[in-house]
């Protein structure tokens, strides 16, 4: 258990989060201003009034400092442009969309995110065939049955973007893993972690690049998967 | 300086003063008061995965898979401290405060655990189990699944652990989210290529595109002088097919036509079933010649036919393409064809009958058919002809 107290000596005194005998506090904060150094006889902090002033880390210990810092850990994705048609898949051309997906988390020790579904597949008859996935990762090549992914920005095809840290990469700390962020190098793996953050982040926005094609004994049909995107954030 | 000031910092030195005091009493009470949430440490290196972060109205596959919302399971770890003997995992839409319940959860009453047992009411599961100093992991809804919040966003679990008496022991909070999928879909067009010729100079090499053959599909059974049959030898001669195709569910490669007629009422016998050629007695049919050489002679072509670009016996059956099966009454037609000969054929009049088949794709086959004809002392003299019309049916 661990009891900040950031005292400012003021004219003021303001009460910030208090408890009744039955909760812990977490944070407080009495007065306003800075102050260089302040001290209880076993901690010292320097202080500033204003917004978030950013975190402080080490092997065992954590704190986001400022003016006002929330205390309620936070876990949030979302999956837009979700809906992708890779339309009629032929040899001679690559086939590539584009879906995305933000991930933020707060007072957390960081996060990953899985992707899982199989590839795209065809159910007919007595069974199914499913687009060949990258197992490892390799360059788009039109007339081989493929099927992968990544997220980074690709010439070839020319699909994608870098992840974006809103507001910058100050604040926001999330990467693809190594197999995923290959310009041009595209994997599928169900179950692979795909991106991840080694420490609480603001909100990354990723841009998942998807290929796809075929090769002459691609059995015809219409092809379908749904790909589920998981962020699991470790407090 | 000013007189407010300098009065603010005495009083300032006598409020540090005061809330120092109050600060290691605040401590200590604070310690007082965790012991029952007195002493509650804090679970350590928590997460929750859930088996599908789908909502809770999609209901596809089996219970547990990754597109089945309705029915998940929900695995926690955490490192938490010795001497609990269960828990309590309430999930809320915030993290502290309040709690209320996720739109759309349901916790069956009995839904299952990898460990320990298990019940649920509302919005809460008690997990009943020994629970280790250090890290732990339990899968809930591994009898009867979880049906997940059914609105995309964020929802939280609260953790409590408890010991005989009951004592709460550590506590801490973990979350997941609630998303679409990404939904993937395509169409590969279906493919058919199938091609036939009797002039084996039109049996080229496939290449990628796996070529059409061409030539003319006529051929002639006879001396190739004066193109006539005879009652002391058998005559034979060969066309050719191609087939590829990408069908999920294989492809029949038929043949129909009649035998050998020179009048509606004269005509050179078929072979109803399979069997060996018999000079000197009528006889017309077929069969699939999967040659071992590249070249082959025949009594009816004064030149060798090259099969250099036609499959052998062993690339038909090549499992990596999509193997071609050959059927049973008609792959024999390699070997000898005087009397007592290896070679055996056969032949169906008046209904489409399959001669080869794949199960699925197959990537480029060509073929050689083999045909032989024979007459007898009695069979009248004149022309006979027939035309044979071969099809592929695949089925995707």
């Amino acid at each position: 258990m661990f009891v900040l107290l950031a005292i400012v000596a003021s004219p003021l005194i303001a009460s910030a989060q208090m408890s009744s005998p039955n909760y812990s506090i977490d944070e407080v904060f009495i007065g306003s201003g800075g102050e260089l150094e302040a001290c209880s006889d076993s901690y010292c902090t320097q202080q500033s009034a204003g917004g978030t002033g950013g975190q402080a880390e080490s092997d065992g210990y954590g704190i986001m400092a400022g003016f006002s810092t929330p205390d309620e850990p936070t876990l949030s994705l979302a999956v837009t442009n979700n809906i992708i048609d890779l339309g009629l898949l032929n040899e001679t051309t690559t086939a590539a969309a584009s879906a995305n997906f933000t991930v933020s988390n707060y007072l957390s020790n960081g996060y990953i995110v899985r992707v899982s579904g199989p590839p795209p597949t065809n159910a007919t008859g007595s069974g199914s065939r499913s687009l060949t996935a990258l197992s490892s990762p390799n360059p788009a090549i039109p007339g081989t049955e493929q099927f992968g992914i990544n997220l980074v920005a690709n010439s070839d095809p020319g699909i994608g973007m870098n992840p974006v840290q809103q507001p910058d990469s100050s604040f926001a700390y999330g990467t693809p893993t190594i197999a995923y962020d290959q310009e041009d190098n595209f994997k599928y793996e169900d179950g692979d972690i795909i991106a991840e953050s080694l420490s609480e982040s603001g909100q990354t926005d990723y841009t998942m690049s998807i290929i796809a094609n075929v090769g002459p004994t691609t059995a015809g049909g219409r092809y379908r998967t749904v790909l589920v995107i998981q962020a699991i954030a470790v407090f | 300086m000013s007189d407010n000031y300098a009065i603010s910092l005495k009083r300032t030195t006598a409020l540090m003063a005061a809330i120092t005091f109050l600060s290691v009493i605040t401590v200590f009470n604070l310690s007082s008061v965790f012991s029952n949430k007195v002493g509650a440490a804090q679970l350590e290196s928590r997460s929750l995965t859930l088996s599908s972060t789908l909502d809770g109205s999609k209901n596809v596959g089996t219970a547990g898979s990754e597109t089945n919302g309705a029915a998940a399971h929900h695995t926690f770890e955490f490192t938490a401290s010795a001497g609990a003997t269960s828990a309590t995992f309430t999930y809320c839409t915030t993290a502290i405060g309040g709690c209320t319940a996720p739109t759309g959860l349901v916790l069956p009453a009995n839904p299952g655990a990898s460990s320990g047992t298990t019940s649920a009411a509302s919005n809460v599961l008690t997990w009943t189990d020994t629970i280790s100093g250090g890290a732990n992991s339990v899968t809930f809804g591994t009898t009867s699944g979880i049906t997940n919040p059914t609105s995309a966003g964020s929802f939280f679990v609260r953790i409590q652990t408890i010991a005989a008496g009951p004592v709460n022991v550590d506590e801490g909070t973990v979350a997941s989210a609630i998303t679409a999928g990404i939904e993937i879909t395509s169409r590969v067009a279906e493919t058919l290529g199938f091609s036939t010729t009797g002039d084996f100079g039109g049996v080229g090499a496939p290449g990628s595109t796996c070529a059409a053959l061409t030539g003319s599909g006529a051929i002639t059974l006879g001396d190739p002088t004066e193109q006539t049959l005879s009652i002391s030898s058998t005559y034979d001669n060969y066309s050719a097919f191609r087939i590829y195709t990408n069908s999920a569910n294989g492809v029949n490669i038929q043949y129909e036509g009649d035998t050998l007629r020179r009048t509606p009422s004269s005509v050179i016998s078929h072979m109803p079933t399979k069997a060996g050629s018999v000079p000197a007695s009528e006889q017309f049919g077929l069969a699939v010649d999967s040659v071992s050489t590249g070249s082959v002679s025949t009594a009816s072509r004064s030149a060798t036919i090259s099969f250099a670009n036609v499959d052998q016996a062993a690339a038909l059956a090549n499992v990596p393409d999509g193997p071609l099966t050959i059927a049973s009454d008609y792959d024999t037609g390699s070997g000898t064809i005087t009397s007592g000969g290896t070679a055996r054929f056969a032949y169906v009049v008046g209904t489409p009958t399959t001669i080869a088949s794949t199960a699925g794709f197959t990537n480029c086959k060509t073929v050689a058919v083999r045909y032989i004809a024979n007459i007898s002392p009695l069979t009248p003299a004149g022309t006979y002809r027939t035309t044979v019309v071969y099809s592929a049916v695949p089925t995707y």
